[in-house]
Parts: C-alpha cells; sequence; structure tokens
C-alpha cells in the first residue's frame, strides 16, 4: 500500500491511503500509519480514494488509532471512500466514532467542526 | 451455468496473495460484479486468515483446501482444515454499536462475513473443520 502525508489549508494534516487494505497492505502500512495519526494526538484528514478493499484487519488500524486520538480531543475525518469500502466502514461502526465526508472540503469542515 | 475452482493453502499469510490471483482471475472468467468480487475477497480474507492463526495451535507446515462453487444465482465457498474444532457459525460476532473504548479486537472479521454472506453451515466431519458460506448473486 502507499501511504502519503500532505499538509492542506488551515495546516490540517492529511494522509492519503492508496492499495488493498487486507493483512498484507495492512501491515505494510501499519507502523508508519501509527505514527502519523494516534501517536501524534492531532485531528487528522484519511484521504481513502485510492483504497479499493477493506477487511476486518485494516478497520483494527483505523480504529486503534481513533481510540489513540478521540480521548485527546482529536478527531480522525475519513474523506472519499469508494462505495463498497464505506459500507464495510459503516458495517464496522466506524461511522459512529469517525465522521466520513465526500470530499475535502467537507472533511476539513467537520475536522474544524463547523 | 456452474464453475467450480479449488486451491490447496499452506498455513502461511504469504498464501492469501495466491489466493487472490486465483480468484481474481476465476471471478474475471464468471462476470463477478464488482459486489460479489468484494464480498468473496472479504469472506476468503477472513476465514482464511481465521484458519491460518489459530486452526493450530502448535504450529508446524498444514495446508487447508479452499473451493469455490458459482452457479446463476449463488457463490458458494467451502474450507476444509484438519485444525482443532472451530465453528464461526456459532462464534460470538462484535457488536459494533457498542461505544469506542467498550469494543473488543476480536470477533470484527466474523461480523463482516456474515453481513456479506446469506447462510454459514459447519460440520465436523472426519477430523476436520468443513465450513460453506453462501453468498447470493446479483445483490445490490
Amino acid at each position: 500500500m502507499e501511504l502519503t502525508v500532505e499538509t492542506l489549508e488551515g495546516d490540517i494534516r492529511c494522509l492519503r491511503l492508496a492499495g488493498r487494505m487486507d493483512l498484507k497492505g495492512t501491515q505494510s502500512i501499519e507502523s508508519r500509519f501509527n505514527d502519523e495519526t494516534g501517536a501524534l494526538k492531532q485531528s487528522v484528514v484519511v484521504d481513502m480514494a485510492g483504497v479499493s478493499f477493506i477487511a476486518s484487519i485494516g478497520i483494527r488500524l483505523l480504529l486503534a488509532n481513533i481510540k489513540q486520538l478521540n480521548p485527546a480531543g482529536a478527531k480522525m475525518v475519513f474523506c472519499r471512500p469508494q462505495k463498497l469500502v464505506e459500507d464495510v466502514l459503516r458495517l464496522s461502526g466506524l461511522d459512529a466514532v469517525a465522521e466520513i465526508a465526500t470530499d475535502e472540503a467537507e472533511a476539513v469542515k467537520m475536522l474544524k467542526g463547523v | 451455468m456452474s464453475a467450480t475452482v479449488q486451491i490447496t493453502l499452506q498455513n502461511n499469510a504469504d498464501e492469501l496473495q495466491r489466493l487472490n490471483e486465483l480468484v481474481a482471475q476465476f471471478g474475471a472468467d464468471n462476470g463477478f460484479s464488482v459486489q460479489e468480487e468484494y464480498a468473496v475477497f472479504l469472506c476468503l480474507e477472513e476465514l482464511s486468515t481465521n484458519i491460518i492463526n489459530y486452526a493450530w495451535p502448535n504450529g508446524g507446515e498444514r495446508a487447508f483446501d479452499v473451493r469455490l462453487t458459482i452457479d446463476d444465482t449463488i457463490i458458494k465457498l467451502e474450507f476444509q482444515d484438519d485444525g482443532i474444532p472451530f465453528d464461526p457459525s456459532k462464534y460470538q460476532a462484535q457488536d459494533v454499536s457498542k461505544p469506542l473504548a467498550e469494543r473488543s479486537i476480536g470477533g470484527l472479521g466474523i461480523h463482516l462475513v456474515r453481513q456479506q454472506s446469506s447462510e454459514m453451515f459447519y460440520e465436523r466431519l472426519d477430523e476436520k473443520n468443513v465450513l460453506f458460506v453462501k453468498i447470493k448473486r446479483g445483490q445490490g
């Protein structure tokens, strides 16, 4: 999998993911994803547009980091997930602990809480 | 119309790649929709990973069989392993409505398999776990 980090307008951090979040794909980004999200305790947009598949191992990685962020008053907002990936995010209950945006502008608004 | 493919996998996570390639080809040959392909990949990944991680607590080099059968209405997945008895159809799936802090790590894979499939049937036969999972075709 690929993981790139960008800074959006307003100094908002954005992680862009691409590839399949199956066992192998998730393991390939796990430690960097932890370093760039949960460990920083800062709100972050996670752009899912390039993710074509997610299994429970991928959901667990996302959830583990949301568990680090939320008690610190920080948020993870998912941006532009593909339809079937979004279905799995919702079936896993991630939408109860993180918001899902249809585009980057909406993600930034959700992150700022406006 | 009906077609079948079968593969024997070692108890090693690297084997999932071989399984995925075979299933991608089988899906292309048999006209899986995007949604059907996703459901098949998800069920295969979750249930194969369970077998690889938990069927043989003492480790060693072991193997298990996966078979896919497709007809006009159903995609059937069959798993056979000679590991310790385990019935995923009875396993308590994760309650995803629980608050974040109370959620356990386990059970999410089984929860997703149940959401993506229409039926799960398990039997212990000749010292083997035999699991059938059915995915209805033409949904969504």
